[in-house]
């Protein structure tokens, strides 16, 4: 069976469809494919979508040849081929602002006497360059588009894209990136392909109208195949978020302990807290990377004071441990973590967990203390605000840090290690 | 070929015969008979030539009943085929005197 060959009712169909090569102007290899098939029985019919359909008939000789043109051809001037001998056998049209281009493949039943399509290489040559501006244009679009893909998806730092990656992992950028660079290798394959045809033509060589087309198929296949295989990772991948998505949820506090290490307000609070108590939510999601993202948000006041006390605990247990390490360590590299502000954060030495950093607390917010904590698979970051002595100054707020910092670590690695 | 360099055979024959308004059938005739049956064109090559020359406005299209169209030359294109006519008179004519100075060319 020919390569490509996908028949639509059996070994016997009368019309037979196969993949057509997206570079319908590689015009030699198209041509001498052509030629192929219809010595085989199967007649060149039409282009629909990207199959070209053939119909069986008895095998025999014919010579195929494509015209590149940058307007439709009159019925007139069709009846002009055919009576020079060259009969219309399918034709098709690729649209684009302002160079549409017109392709047209006519038969001739083997009758060498019949001149040919194209008695002069150097205006053939000439015909290809509306085809060589268009696809050199849209060259240029796609690497553009490459650049708006990359900078939508890339524009942030490498530590936040790092700790992302290992976190959330969100393969649809990269899906989209891959498939932006596997389209510009198609139009960057076209656009070599009418180069190489221009060069030839305009040097006075016709073409080979019998060009050995096998190679350029194995490459087409092996990257559409690779084209389908992204489209079924990209399946997987919106089902795994999808099936993450509807196993997370979000319930407001209190319901009892939250299933994760985190130290609650009432633990971290050195005080009496207002009579309403704690209100808040605890959520749970899972994502593609395999990491269990827990938080817990909690928020109260102060008993006398009435001043405001809260505390956002995210919890995250990543699958292996060599990747809870990398991803801490991108996250001590960050400048933010959500809304909260990263920088100033210096490491705590500590036998209590694996590695802890503090949050000196930073000048636009002298109030709000962060501990990051890794051990072993887990990843615990704990933001404490807490208001009830007013706006600290800068010795304060080092005592204040530090102060929470003896409180908080023993009771997360007390929770860390249950 | 770009506009003022030197033109393809096809170029220049079909700018010859377009001195005669002619339709594509009429072109296709008048070409072998111009060129004493020295040179027969392809369909693909007429058109390709015809939507270029359009474009670039060396021929236009004098009457078009919606099936037929016919071209005629412009002036631009008589200036252009004066020139190519000059130019390779030129070329004859040297290589003429050089065959006749230098006894170099053999028939």
């Amino acid at each position: 069976m020919p390569e490509g060959l996908m028949e639509r009712d059996g070994e016997e169909a009368k019309e037979v469809r196969k993949r057509m090569r997206s570079d319908l102007f590689d015009l030699d290899h198209n041509e001498s494919w052509f030629s192929d098939l219809a010595e085989r029985g199967l007649f060149l019919d039409r282009f629909e979508g990207r199959y070209a359909w053939f119909k069986r008939g008895t095998p025999r000789k014919l010579r195929y040849r494509m015209d590149v043109l940058s307007r439709e051809l009159t019925e007139d001037e069709l009846l002009l081929y055919d009576s020079a001998g060259w009969h219309i056998a399918a034709t098709a049209t690729w649209e684009g602002f302002r160079k549409d281009v017109f392709y047209y493949v006519f038969q001739n039943d083997g009758n060498a006497s019949v001149p040919e399509l194209h008695t002069d290489p150097v205006e053939q040559a000439e015909s290809l360059k509306r085809l060589y501006q268009r696809l050199r244009r849209d060259l240029w679009l796609e690497l553009v588009l490459i650049g708006i893909v990359y900078w939508f998806y890339y524009r942030e730092g490498r530590p936040e894209l790092a700790f992302k990656q290992m976190v959330e992992r969100e393969p649809i950028r990269e899906y989209w990136l891959f498939l932006c660079f596997l389209n510009f290798w198609s139009i960057l394959r076209g656009w070599l392909n009418v180069r190489r045809l221009r060069r030839r033509l305009a040097g006075g060589e016709t073409l080979n109208h019998r060009a050995d087309y096998r190679r350029v198929h194995r490459r087409f296949r092996m990257t559409d195949v690779l084209r389908w295989a992204l489209l079924g990772w990209l399946l997987a991948v919106i089902a795994a978020q999808l099936i993450g998505a509807a196993s997370s949820r979000t319930g407001p506090l209190p319901e009892g302990e939250p299933a994760f290490p985190a130290v609650r307000l009432e633990e971290v609070y050195d005080g009496a807290l207002s009579k309403e108590g704690v209100s808040g939510n605890c959520s749970h999601r899972w994502t593609v990377a395999g990491a269990a993202i827990n938080s817990l948000w909690e928020e109260g006041r102060e008993g006398k004071t009435n001043g405001i006390l809260n505390l956002y605990t995210v919890c995250i247990r990543l699958p292996f441990v060599r990747t809870a390490e990398r991803a801490f360590a991108a996250l001590t590299e960050m400048d933010t973590y959500m809304a909260y502000r990263l920088e100033g954060i210096a490491p705590v030495e500590t036998e209590l967990v694996d590695e802890a950093w503090a949050a000196s607390p930073a000048a636009e917010n002298r109030n709000q203390f962060i501990l990051l904590v890794r051990d072993g698979r887990y990843i615990v970051m704990t933001f404490y605000l807490d208001r009830t002595d007013g706006n600290l100054d800068a010795p304060e707020a080092e005592a204040f840090r530090d102060r929470c910092t003896e409180r908080l670590l023993p009771m997360l690695a007390q929770k860390l290690e249950d | 070929m770009p506009a003022g360099g030197p033109m393809t055979e096809a170029m220049y024959y079909i700018l010859l015969v377009l001195t005669m308004p002619s339709h594509g059938y009429q072109i296709m005739a008048l070409v072998p008979k111009a060129s004493q049956g020295r040179v027969h064109m392809g369909p693909g090559t007429l058109y390709g030539v015809l939507t270029r020359m359009e474009t670039e406005r060396y021929i236009e299209i004098v009457e078009d009943d919606g099936r037929r169209k016919t071209y005629a030359i412009t002036e631009s294109g008589r200036a252009a085929l004066r020139a190519e006519t000059e130019r390779l008179q030129a070329m004859l004519e040297d290589q003429m005197r050089w065959r006749e100075e230098t006894k170099c060319l053999k028939d």
